[in-house]
């Protein structure tokens, strides 16, 4: 089976994907790995782009430290890209352990990994999206760091801002209804429960992603 | 013996021809041996109520002594003082002489007056001198010379008065003082000296008037020993100098940097003195911040320009902001003017800064609605075939 047969199954028929994959005890977490590390890479990229726009608010007296903000950026970007894995693969095994799941933390690491795979899609498109709309601000130092507050979140909050938002969630839908179909698989758990395992987080998270525009 | 008679007789008329003859001509020697050889009259021409000495000398020209009993100077219209010094003066011998001096006081109107001065000789006759005194009550002519077209309050401005003799004689210790009735001066006083006939002197004061109460300068001088005075007043209006500098701004651009502002411009000297230490600042409510609290532009000669930048902050809301200019003239007066600006009317490059999209590109949206709906199609198509 190809990789590219694999990724349109993962993404198109995740449900024929998932069967009988975590019939052995350990799975493969190569590809699971390989799609987060993509997905840091492109966050990465996109924090990279925000903190260098960010880094033009700052006073002129820390202006000389830009590159080292931007690697912090990025830095964080991808360990944070890693860290969401492992996190949000914890949470779905301990809401499917509630549910009555069963199986080990690898087989719902391995399902998570996959399932990030249209977030890796949703980040580029939003990316693409923040790029373009950063492009077009003129940034001026601000020493005030309730100015720098402020801008910030005049900028966050703006419609372009917003639209990547909005697709950057789309994606994670897409992504959220492959963990549905994986943590079947993985947990031996029914379709509701499954939804349930991988509906909770994902709402809290939509809401959290959300507030902002709306608040 | 008629012979030796007739002779007798002609001697004896002879002496009687001659003793009469002796003593006439011995009267005329006395009289005709004594001389006024100089008088001095100070001052030379006085003015109503001066005092003053006249001075005749008298010669003795013959080579007898000539005894004098008295001299006297007489005047119905002067007061003549002095004169019983000489009740009993002596006698003056041959080739020498003698000098008296009379005090007089010029208690009369102008004009040529001819005092008699009277030497009674002992020998019943005497000697007469009419001596002409002048009496002038013109005084000094003060005038001023140069004064600004307009004071201002505070102000250091130049005045100068000239100071001019119309008399025939010269006057002396003449000093121009500032009666500093409403202004100060630099100088204190200003002392000319001696000023003769037809001659005039100037002097200049740094004057600063306060108020708009005429100037006033009194000349102190002297005719011979008598004190005089005349004061002479400088108008003062207090208004704008028409040649002084004048500052104009334009060219002015707001622009908002960050957290402060930036305002740009050129600052020109319209009139027609130099503008020193000319600077440029902000006023309340704009508070002043680096790099650019002030700026300063320095001296501008008349039609000069220079641009400037100032820097600032204002809060939130703030509408108006004042532009001071401040400049001084040579003497060192500051000179303030301010001018408005509405921020209102600030470059916002800003507002550019919320571009991250004031309006929805509509392509967004159509993005949003395309991976909506693919999402959505590829949900519904992996629970369809699953």
């Amino acid at each position: 089976m190809s990789i590219m047969t694999n990724i349109a199954d993962i993404l198109l028929r995740p449900a024929a994907f998932f069967n009988g994959r975590f019939e052995g005890d350990k799975p493969d977490l190569k590809m699971p790995l390989l799609i987060v590390l993509l997905y840091g890479i492109v966050a990465a990229l996109s924090a990279a782009n925000v903190s260098s726009v960010t880094m033009g608010m700052m006073p002129t007296e820390i202006a000389g430290m830009e590159s080292l903000m931007i690697g912090i950026g990025v830095f964080s970007a991808f360990i944070g890209a890693l860290l969401f894995w492992v996190i949000i693969a914890a949470i779905f095994h301990g809401i499917s352990a509630l549910r009555g799941g069963k199986g080990d933390f690898q087989r719902t690491l391995a399902v998570t990994g996959y399932g990030t795979l249209p977030m890796v899609f949703g980040s580029i498109l939003s990316g693409i999206i923040i790029y373009f709309a950063l492009s077009d601000v003129t940034i001026r130092p601000v020493s005030d760091p309730m100015q720098i507050s402020a801008a910030l979140t005049e900028i966050m909050s703006s419609p372009s801002m917003t639209i990547a938002g909005v697709v950057s969630l789309i994606f994670v839908l897409w992504s959220a209804n492959i963990w549905v179909f994986g943590m079947q698989e993985a947990r031996s758990i029914s379709g509701k429960d499954a939804l349930i395992t991988v509906g909770i987080p994902v709402v809290i998270y939509c809401l959290i992603t959300f507030l902002p525009y709306i608040g | 013996m008629k012979f030796r008679y007739l002779i007798s007789v002609f001697c004896i008329m002879l002496g009687l021809c001659i003793v009469p003859a002796m003593a006439a001509d011995s009267s005329t020697t006395v009289e005709g041996q004594l001389g006024v050889t100089d008088v001095a009259i100070d001052p030379g021409v006085f003015m109503y109520g001066d005092s003053g000495t006249v001075k005749v000398t008298v010669t003795n020209t013959g080579t007898m002594p000539v005894a004098i009993a008295r001299a006297k100077l007489y005047s119905n219209e002067l007061d003549v003082m002095g004169d019983e010094n000489y009740g009993s003066v002596g006698s003056i011998g041959p080739g020498n002489s003698l000098q008296f001096t009379f005090t007089i006081v010029a208690d009369a109107a102008d004009g040529i007056y001819y005092p008699l001065f009277y030497l009674d000789l002992r020998d019943a006759s005497s000697l007469r001198y009419r001596v002409p005194v002048k009496v002038e009550n013109t005084g000094l002519s003060v005038s001023v010379n140069d004064r600004p077209d307009a004071f201002t309050s505070g102000k250091k401005e130049d005045v100068t008065i000239m100071v001019g003799n119309p008399r025939e004689n010269t006057v002396n210790g003449v000093v121009i003082t500032p009666m500093l009735n409403g202004y100060d001066t630099t100088e204190t006083s200003h002392f000319i000296g001696t000023l003769s006939p037809d001659q005039a002197a100037d002097a200049t004061f740094s004057v600063t008037p306060y108020s708009e109460t005429p100037m006033e300068f009194t000349v102190h001088y002297r005719n011979g020993m008598n004190d005089h005075e005349v004061t002479t007043a400088v108008p003062v209006t207090f208004g704008t100098d028409r040649k002084q500098a004048e500052i104009v701004l334009n060219n002015i651009v707001v622009t908002p940097e960050g957290d402060y502002y930036i305002i740009t411009g050129d600052v020109t000297n319209a009139g027609l003195e130099d503008a020193k230490s000319v600077q440029v600042t902000t006023g309340s409510p704009a508070v002043p911040v680096d790099p650019y609290r002030s700026y300063v532009v320095g001296a501008l000669e008349p039609d000069d320009f220079a641009s400037f930048e100032v820097t600032f902050s204002a809060e939130t809301g703030t509408e108006n902001v004042l532009l001071i200019t401040d400049y001084k003239d040579k003497d060192g007066n500051l000179y303030s003017s301010q001018l408005t600006l509405p921020l209102s009317s600030a470059v916002l490059p800003g507002k550019s800064s919320s571009g991250a999209g004031d309006e929805l590109p509509v392509v967004w949206i159509v993005i949003v609605i395309i991976c909506a709906a693919a999402v959505a199609g590829v949900i519904y198509y992996s629970w369809k075939k699953k």
